[in-house]
């Protein structure tokens, strides 16, 4: 059944929605199996203490780039990326903005690792790690397709794309991988490539391929 | 009174002072130690590290993405800062003796960019309020910030422009004069200057744990402060180069 489709149309000038909260919670994309995440020695299903390693994960990615460290704290919330992002374009979702993007990560990051999240959580929008705000990250930053769109338009240049491929990078490390980046990714590790061909079928097609190009070009 | 008073404005100046200080500098040790893996910088990206410089000024002194992203906060973002910078400098002349002239010639500027500061945040505060968007992503903070820096500007405003929130600026100047040299002189006890220490000490004690710290934070942005080069001259950052060896 074709899904029906909601989007603005284009005009010259951009149209640009107001919020629909909610309106794309429902789309995520599969979940790796157990077998897709062991070869990238990801566990196969969420741990059981997974807040926890969650919460590590994120602390030792925000110590190793500054680009994280500095985009969780710099942003001012002032709105100049809310109509930048072509999925809040054309979702509406206000979770689809980068900023509110973002404040899914930031909010726990927020909670944890800053003197006013601790102790001002309420005032700060800081966030608790729970298994419903977890569904949410693998819903929302597996909406972003990283394009970098926003900081171009940020004034402190904050980049959505740092922020996601953290959040992902901290699901898979607790166990909530995404089924088409690992078990490709786990294919290139076994096989070599990214298609999961066997060698003896890539020679044959390279052979084919070959065959076709000197007839076509008669050398 | 008035010696209690300036006892507890002294040591709270003094502590704000500190905690101002040493929480940025933490912050800029912080940064500057965090390596940044990838060159990341943002197209159209500098090829030169004068062109990042070049960058980095457009960014700092004319917001040149924000005017790029959004006309109206631009406006009021940039009439904001710039009349702070002015407010700011205004008041050196309470901290010097005797004051330099490009001091004295800043004054009048100085003096009427609290309208600026005013006008600016008061738009700001209405975009997050008015649009739904800004309303959405705004926290409990966001508005508070930005109604701590009105109370700051109106309650200076007080003491410039209506003659009955006038305070003793002659002794205002020996309290902060005494503070510097570690002599202490009576503060003056209007309600207005008292006031506008006090919120100016709270800004001055959230400045490092808020999202203050942009100001010193966004020279730390990798999409802003990166040479386009990693072709010509390979980036690693220690724990990948850890990694490799």
């Amino acid at each position: 059944m074709a899904t029906k489709i909601e989007a603005p149309e284009l005009q010259e000038y951009i149209q640009v929605p107001n919020i629909k909260p909610e309106a794309m919670a429902h789309s995520k994309p599969f979940l790796a199996q157990p077998a897709h995440q062991a070869p990238l020695n990801f566990p196969g299903e969420k741990l059981d203490n997974w807040k926890e390693v969650a919460v590590t994960k994120l602390g030792e990615l925000v110590d190793r780039s500054r680009a994280l460290r500095v985009f969780l704290d710099t942003c001012v919330s002032c709105g100049a990326c809310t109509d930048k992002c072509h999925y809040y374009i054309g979702t509406a979702d206000p979770n689809n903005m980068p900023v509110a993007r973002q404040n899914l990560l930031r909010g726990v990051y927020r909670r944890h690792y800053t003197f006013s999240g601790k102790y001002f959580p309420k005032l700060v929008g800081a966030l608790d790690l729970t298994d419903d705000l977890l569904d949410q990250w693998y819903s929302y930053f597996h909406q972003c397709s990283q394009c970098r769109r926003c900081s171009v338009f940020c004034p402190y240049g904050i980049d959505t794309a740092e922020i996601s491929m953290a959040a992902r990078e901290v699901m898979d490390s607790v166990g909530v991988g995404q089924k088409y980046c690992n078990e490709i990714l786990g294919k290139v590790l076994k096989i070599g490539n990214n298609l999961g061909l066997p060698e003896p079928a890539m020679v044959n097609t390279l052979e084919d391929l070959e065959e076709e190009v000197e007839e076509d070009t008669g050398s | 009174m008035s010696g209690f008073l300036t006892s507890f404005y002294a040591i709270l100046l003094y502590c704000a002072t500190f905690v101002l200080i040493a929480g940025v500098s933490y912050k800029i040790f912080i940064y500057s130690r965090t390596p940044a893996p990838l060159k990341i910088p943002v197209s159209p990206a500098p090829l030169t590290q004068s062109g990042v410089i070049l960058r980095m000024f457009r960014e700092v002194v004319f917001f040149e993405s924000l005017f790029k992203s959004n006309k109206w906060i631009w406006l009021f973002g940039w009439i904001f800062h710039f009349s702070l910078l002015l407010v700011l400098l205004r008041h050196l002349r309470y901290f010097m003796e005797p004051v330099p002239l490009w001091v004295a010639l800043i004054q009048p500027f100085g003096k009427y960019a609290a309208f600026g500061m005013v006008i600016g945040l008061a738009g700001l505060l209405a975009r997050r309020i008015f649009v739904d968007r800004i309303r959405y992503i705004s926290n409990p903070s966001d508005y508070g910030m930005l109604l701590l820096l009105i109370f700051i500007a109106l309650s200076g405003m007080l003491m410039t422009f209506i003659s009955a929130g006038h305070t003793d600026i002659i002794a205002l100047k020996s309290f902060v004069l005494g503070l510097m040299s570690l002599n202490w002189q009576d503060i003056p006890t209007e309600i207005g200057v008292l006031l506008h220490l006090l919120l100016v000490a709270f800004l001055m004690f959230i400045f490092p744990i808020s999202k203050l710290i942009h100001a010193p934070g966004m020279f730390f942005s990798p999409t802003r402060n990166q040479v386009d080069n990693a072709r010509s001259k390979r980036h690693i950052s220690s724990w990948a180069k850890k990694l490799e060896d």
